[in-house]
C-alpha cells in the first residue's frame, strides 16, 4: 500500500484510528468512494433541481402578480386608437397605460415598449426584480437584448414600416418576461418625437366597472388570469414531490448496494475489531461516519450542481421568459436534510449487518 | 488459583437437520499465569473450547467462569468488553487491518481497552521497532504475527489464547514466534493457552489438555517442561 501525502505531516499521527481507517479505506477503495460520492451527488441535484423549479415558477408568477403586474384589470384597446381619447380613458379609470410597437433595432425585430405608469399597476423590473423607476433619458433592453448595446452607448432603431430612425442611450437593462423589448417612458418617447398610441390601459377597477367606449377591444381579469397559472403550479408540485421520492429511492438504491459492497469486503476487517473488543455501536460509528464524510463532501458539491442545471435548463427552455432563479431557503433546507436522511437511513441499514457478523465464521480461511 | 473454569459446556452446531456436537459435556479448569496447551486432531473441538473460552461463542449448555464470573450468559455488549479487558488473541491468521500500519494496528487498542500498554515499546520488544509505518502487506508471515502478538498483548489481557499461533508459518519462523510468544507471556505474567496438533508444542506446556471428538481425553500436568531448544521440531 502506497502512503498518501498526507499521512507524512504530524497531524496525520494525532487522528484517531477510525478517522485513519476511514481515510485509508476511501482512497484505496476510490472507484466505490466516487460512486457513492456520485449517487449522493445525483440525489442532491435531484432534490434542488426538482424543489428549485417550483420555488422558481412560484417565485415568477409571484413577481408577476405582484411586482410585474399589479393591477386587477387589464383593458386592451382597438387598433389605431385615438392617443388623446385612450389617455383619458386612462385617466378616467385611475390606470396606466402602455403602447406595444414593433421596431427595427439592428435587423431584428424586437418590440418598442412606451410606458406610462404612474400608479405603479403595470411595471418595468431590473435584473433583480425590483421595480424600476422610468428614465426620462434613455431606453431599457431587456435581458435577451444586452449583448446589444452596453450602458451608456447607444441605439439606432426605426419603428416597423417606417424609414424614420430614432437614436437614443440606453440607461440599463429589465427583465421581460414576455416580449423581446426596447422600453421608454411615455415622456422620453415625446423627446424624441415617436409616434405612438397606447395600447392597453392597466386598471385597479373590476372587470365589471368599466364602462364600455369604442376604444376597448377586450378586458382581461388578472384573478382569473393567475388561477390558471397556479392550477400548473398544482400539477407541477405533485411532480416535484415525485421528483424529490425518485431521488430519495434513487440515493438509497445506490448507497445501499454501495454501502454492502464495501461490508463485504471488509467483514474479515469488522470480525477482527468485534474479536478484539469493539462494540458493535463503536463499529456502527466508524461505518456511518464514512458515509456522512461522503455525504458532507457530495451536498457541498451537489447543492451549486444542482443550482447550476437547473439555471441551464432555465436558459435552454425557458430563455423567452427571463426566469430569474429563485430558490428559497426551505429548498435549500429540505435538499439537505433528505440527503442526510438518505445517507444516515443507509447507514443504519447496513450497520445491522455488521451485528450479524459470525467472528468465528469471518476469520476461517486463508488470506 | 483457577482463573478459567469449564463446567459441563456442550456446544451444538446446527446446520439444516444435522446437529454437529463440537463440545460434549466438557470440564476443566485451568490455573492463572500456566502455559495450557490444548492438543488434538483437526475437528475435535479445540477451536471452538478456545472461541469459547474468549467470548467469541457461546456455550449451547453449561458454564463457563473466567475469573469467577460467569461469562457464558452475557450480552453482545458485555463479551465485548471481556474481550477487550481480559483475553488477547493471536490467530493463525494474523488477522491484521491491511489498511493499518503496524504501530496503527497495535495503538488500536487502546480506543477500546482502559488500562492498555505503550504500543511503540510493545512492538519494541518483538523487535519491529524499524517497520512501525509499514503496512501488513510490506511484512513476512512471521513479522505479521509479531505484530499480531504485541496487539494482543497491548491490551494488557490477563490470558493470551493463541489458535495455531505458528500454523502458517515455516517450522524455523514458527519456533522463532513460539519462542517470544512464551517469553512475553512469562515476562508479563499472562496465562497462555495455545491451540495446536503439534505435539512439540506440547512438550513445552505446563498443562496439556487433549481432545477428541469434542470431549477431553485427558489433563496432563507436566512437572518439568522442556524448553524451546530442548524440544525437537
Amino acid at each position: 500500500m502506497r502512503k498518501l501525502v498526507w499521512e507524512r505531516t504530524k497531524l496525520w499521527d494525532k487522528l484517531r484510528f477510525g478517522t485513519k481507517w476511514n481515510i485509508r479505506d476511501l482512497s484505496r477503495h476510490k472507484s466505490r468512494s466516487f460512486m457513492t460520492l456520485f449517487g449522493i451527488v445525483g440525489c442532491m441535484v435531484l432534490m434542488v433541481g426538482g424543489l428549485g423549479m417550483r420555488d422558481t415558477m412560484a417565485g415568477f408568477l409571484d413577481l408577476l402578480d405582484k411586482d410585474i403586474s399589479n393591477y386587477a384589470t387589464k383593458v386592451n384597446l382597438v387598433d389605431n386608437a385615438d392617443s388623446e381619447k385612450a389617455k383619458a380613458l386612462a385617466t378616467e379609470l385611475d390606470g396606466d397605460w402602455e403602447s406595444l410597437t414593433g421596431i427595427s433595432l439592428g435587423g431584428d425585430t424586437v418590440s418598442l415598449d412606451v410606458v406610462h405608469n404612474p400608479n405603479e399597476l403595470y411595471n418595468i423590473i431590473d435584473e433583480d426584480n425590483r421595480r424600476i423607476k422610468l428614465s426620462d433619458d434613455g431606453v431599457y433592453l431587456c435581458l435577451r437584448l444586452k449583448d446589444k448595446a452596453r450602458i451608456g452607448e447607444k441605439i439606432t432603431f426605426s419603428p416597423y414600416g417606417s424609414k424614420e430612425t430614432y437614436t437614443a442611450k440606453v440607461v440599463g437593462y429589465n427583465r421581460s418576461i414576455m416580449t423581446e423589448s426596447v422600453t421608454i417612458s411615455d415622456t422620453f418617447a415625446d423627446k424624441l418625437g415617436i409616434e405612438y398610441t397606447p395600447t392597453a390601459v392597466y386598471t385597479n377597477k373590476n372587470i365589471n366597472d368599466i364602462p364600455s367606449s369604442e376604444l376597448i377591444a377586450g378586458k382581461q381579469d388578472k384573478a382569473q388570469l393567475m388561477a390558471t397559472f397556479n392550477s400548473f403550479v398544482s400539477i407541477m408540485d405533485g411532480m416535484v414531490i415525485i421528483l424529490v421520492v425518485a431521488a430519495a429511492v434513487l440515493g438509497i438504491v445506490v448507497l445501499y448496494n454501495l454501502g454492502i459492497m464495501s461490508y463485504v469486503e471488509r467483514s474479515r476487517e469488522l470480525a477482527t475489531l468485534k474479536v478484539l473488543g469493539f462494540r458493535n455501536k463503536q463499529i456502527d460509528r466508524l461505518l456511518i461516519s464514512q458515509n456522512l464524510w461522503l455525504t458532507v463532501i457530495g451536498v457541498i458539491i451537489g447543492l451549486p450542481a444542482g443550482v447550476g442545471v437547473l439555471n441551464w435548463l432555465l436558459l435552454a427552455l425557458a430563455g423567452e421568459y427571463e426566469m430569474k432563479l429563485m430558490l428559497g431557503p426551505l429548498t435549500y433546507c429540505v435538499s439537505i436534510l433528505l440527503t442526510f436522511g438518505v445517507s444516515l437511513l443507509v447507514g443504519l441499514m447496513v450497520a445491522r449487518k455488521n451485528r450479524k457478523i459470525d467472528m468465528v465464521e469471518a476469520l476461517k480461511g486463508t488470506e | 488459583m483457577s482463573i478459567v473454569k469449564f463446567d459441563n459446556v456442550t456446544r451444538v452446531y446446527q446446520t439444516g437437520e444435522h446437529e454437529l456436537k463440537a463440545l460434549d459435556h466438557v470440564s476443566f479448569t485451568l490455573d492463572e499465569g500456566k502455559f495450557v496447551v490444548i492438543l488434538g486432531p483437526s475437528g475435535a473441538g479445540k477451536s471452538t473450547l478456545l472461541n469459547m473460552l474468549g467470548g467469541l461463542d457461546s456455550p449451547t449448555e453449561g458454564t463457563i467462569t473466567v475469573n469467577d464470573k460467569d461469562i457464558s450468559k452475557l450480552s453482545d455488549n458485555e463479551l465485548a468488553d471481556f474481550r477487550a479487558s481480559t483475553v488477547g488473541f493471536v490467530f493463525q491468521f494474523y488477522n491484521l487491518i491491511p489498511t493499518l500500519t503496524v504501530y496503527e494496528n497495535v495503538e488500536l487498542v487502546s480506543e477500546i481497552s482502559k488500562n492498555h500498554l505503550d504500543a511503540k515499546q510493545m512492538i519494541e520488544e518483538v523487535g519491529l521497532s524499524d517497520h512501525l509505518h509499514n503496512f501488513p502487506s510490506e511484512l513476512s508471515g512471521g513479522e505479521q504475527q509479531r505484530v499480531s502478538i504485541a496487539r494482543a498483548l497491548c491490551k494488557n489481557p490477563q490470558i493470551l489464547l493463541c489458535d495455531e499461533p505458528t500454523g502458517a508459518l515455516d517450522s524455523e519462523t514458527g519456533v522463532m514466534v513460539l519462542k517470544l510468544l512464551l517469553k512475553m507471556a512469562k515476562s508479563y505474567g499472562k496465562t497462555i493457552v495455545i491451540v495446536t496438533h503439534n505435539q512439540s508444542i506440547a512438550k513445552m506446556a505446563d498443562v496439556v489438555i487433549r481432545v477428541k471428538n469434542g470431549k477431553i481425553r485427558s489433563v496432563e500436568e507436566q512437572e518439568n517442561p522442556m524448553s524451546a531448544d530442548e524440544v525437537e521440531w
